[in-house]
């Protein structure tokens, strides 16, 4: 299953605060073609936005700093053509949390990998 | 108002009519029973009266020894009657004293009046038609008198009546008006206090009372809402408790997952070039989560009281020495010093000890994100050993300060500093945990300065009080 690398794969932002969470997303998002940035809650996401737009967000809710609620209505005030966003939460009830926030997609912790494919692929492909 | 000072009222008001009502009645009484005593005599008197008629018809038969005696012994006893009316009649003196003075009057006739052999019948009839005529206005002064006797006599059963009547009558409507009353003041009210223990009991903890008077239920209206607003944040506080606990337990178990599922994709080579990598992550998550159902099952056995403490000789000292020596941050931001640490030995479960002291420890470091010192600092005092924690991080705003031991509670909620990882049960267990060995906990906080956290543990146990919570359960 594991697709090939390239450079060209379109680009995810993860934003989680569990550091093994997001290296080993990481590494599965890579290995399945796509390129990825890491930021470590809401803060460092807007900043890495700053510097280029990704295809789509993989977003955690429950972060230090700032958390996925202010990053997503900060994000939503500074780019008017908003970045699709892929909810992925440990709590109880993800699709209210992505509800909340208006999200495109969620994944419930702890999720398959095949999930983790599947959901984004979709969310990319029916975004474009 | 109170309803103390309400029924005080209500009683007062009882007794002074009570005591108006039997005043009037006594003296009602009293009065009827004077009267009734002269009305007694008068009718004596006129009895007698009678007699001295009888008498003075028996002179005039001739029977001249005869009347006289019946005359004296008649005359004796009207003079006794009149003294007795006299005496008790004090209140018309001027009508006994007329009769008195006709009664003198008659016995002055009586006196004057011829011995037989008969004399002339001229005088003869002249001091017995006196002696009658006498007689005849004593008797309608007696009859009068009756007649007035007679009205007061019955002035004062109307009087005893009447008060009587509306002694009833008055009773009737405090009894009625104590019942308005208490159905107002106590019946409604604790009507209503059972229907809202009764909501609690099923869960609203939302539930108030509203009480606008400002007597006892007010305060127990008040009580109550304070014990529901307390049941609404322990209910909340345990809800999300459990959420937190949730997605802290979910968090680990999607990392292990996903780097599971990561391995069992990867060629053999891969896996194995990645091993060392992906076993240290896995025992991470290991750690995390045993760490984490450790705090939610050492605060369920708190909420129980079954912790055991395992007390032995411990040396503080080493032990200090050893926990800083473990808890050396990684990062080059902090540093861990060891200021002051005096040999001591203590009876202590030590895994407890250390549990607390790595606790404090750890949030000194995690809430001093901008770096700098944390001192830890073990002294032996006279009669204790202090241990204490200090860091120049972002300090406890002061509005927060007074929760900061409660279960579940989190000082940077909702902050920038709102730690994921944090369940908000260190401080409360770590208290917990020091006031079973008889010690205390205590901080100092300055916002933006920095917080020292200190526990203390007396040198001289209680094993009493100690080992008894210790082999609880």
């Amino acid at each position: 299953m594991t697709g090939p690398e390239t450079e060209n794969g379109p680009q995810i932002l993860v934003i989680d605060d569990d550091p093994d969470l997001l290296e080993l997303i990481d590494q599965a998002l890579t290995a399945h073609g796509y390129r990825v940035g890491c930021a470590r809650n809401g803060r460092e996401a807007l900043c890495k936005l700053e510097e280029g737009r990704p295809r789509l967000l993989l977003l955690d809710m429950r972060m230090p700093v700032m958390d996925g609620w202010a990053f997503a209505s900060e994000l939503r005030r500074r780019h008017d053509r908003a970045i699709p966003i892929v909810v992925m939460t440990a709590a109880e009830n993800a699709r209210r949390r992505a509800e909340e926030i208006q999200a495109d997609a969620y994944l419930s912790k702890p999720f398959e990998l095949q999930q983790l494919y599947e959901t984004v692929d979709r969310t990319i492909v029916r975004v474009d | 108002m109170k309803i103390k000072a309400k029924i005080a009222l209500i009683d007062a008001f009882v007794l002074l009519l009570t005591i108006a009502f039997s005043a009037v009645v006594l003296v009602a009484y009293q009065d009827m029973k004077s009267k009734l005593d002269q009305t007694r005599r008068l009718d004596g008197a006129v009895g007698q009266l009678f007699a001295l008629n009888l008498a003075l018809s028996n002179y005039e038969l001739g029977e001249g020894e005869r009347a006289r005696h019946g005359w004296r012994v008649s005359s004796q006893r009207l003079q006794r009657y009149l003294r007795d009316l006299h005496d008790s009649a004090r209140s018309a003196p001027l009508l006994t004293t007329r009769l008195l003075a006709v009664k003198a009057e008659i016995d002055a006739l009586h006196r004057a009046l011829p011995q037989p052999p008969r004399p002339s019948a001229q005088a003869e009839s002249t001091v017995s038609d006196a002696i009658r005529a006498k007689l005849h206005e004593m008797l309608h002064w007696t009859e009068q008198k009756s007649a007035v006797m007679e009205a007061d006599l019955s002035r004062a059963q109307r009087i005893t009546g009447l008060a009587i009547v509306l002694y009833a009558l008055s009773t009737i409507g405090v009894m009625v008006g104590m019942y308005f009353f208490f159905r107002r003041t106590v019946l409604r009210p604790l009507a209503r206090l059972e229907r809202g223990a009764q909501r609690v009991g099923r869960g609203e903890f939302d539930h108030r009372l509203n009480h606008q008077t400002s007597d006892e239920f007010a305060h127990v209206a008040a009580v109550f809402n304070e014990m529901t607003a307390n049941l609404r944040r322990l209910t909340r506080a345990r809800d999300e408790f459990i959420s937190t606990a949730v997605h802290e337990i979910k968090t680990p178990i999607a990392v292990l997952k996903t780097a599971v599922q990561l391995a069992q994709r990867q060629s053999p080579q891969q896996l194995a070039e990645r091993a060392p990598e992906l076993l240290a992550r896995l025992d991470r998550q290991c750690n995390r989560l045993n760490r984490l159902v450790t705090d939610v099952l050492d605060v369920s056995r708190l909420e129980l009281q079954r912790t055991r403490l395992d007390l032995r000789p411990t040396d503080m000292e080493a032990l200090v020495e050893r926990v800083v020596h473990e808890m050396q941050p990684p990062g080059r931001d902090h540093d861990l010093l060891l200021r002051h640490n005096d040999p001591c030995e203590l009876i202590v479960d030590s895994d407890r000890i250390e549990q607390v002291l790595i606790n404090l420890i750890d949030n000194a470091i995690k809430y001093s994100p901008a770096g700098g010192d944390v001192e830890v600092a073990s002294r032996r005092r006279d009669d204790d050993l202090v241990i204490s924690v200090r860091d120049h991080g972002i300090g406890i705003p002061p509005d927060r300060q007074a929760h900061i031991f409660e279960r579940f509670y989190r000082a940077h909620a909702g902050t920038a500093y709102d730690h994921v990882t944090s369940l908000g049960v260190g401080l409360y267990l770590s208290r917990q945990l020091i006031e079973r060995h008889g010690g205390r906990m205590w901080f100092e906080s300055e916002e933006g300065v920095g917080s020292t956290f200190s526990f203390n543990l007396p040198l001289d146990q209680p094993p009493g009080a100690v080992r008894g919570a210790g082999s609880a359960s």
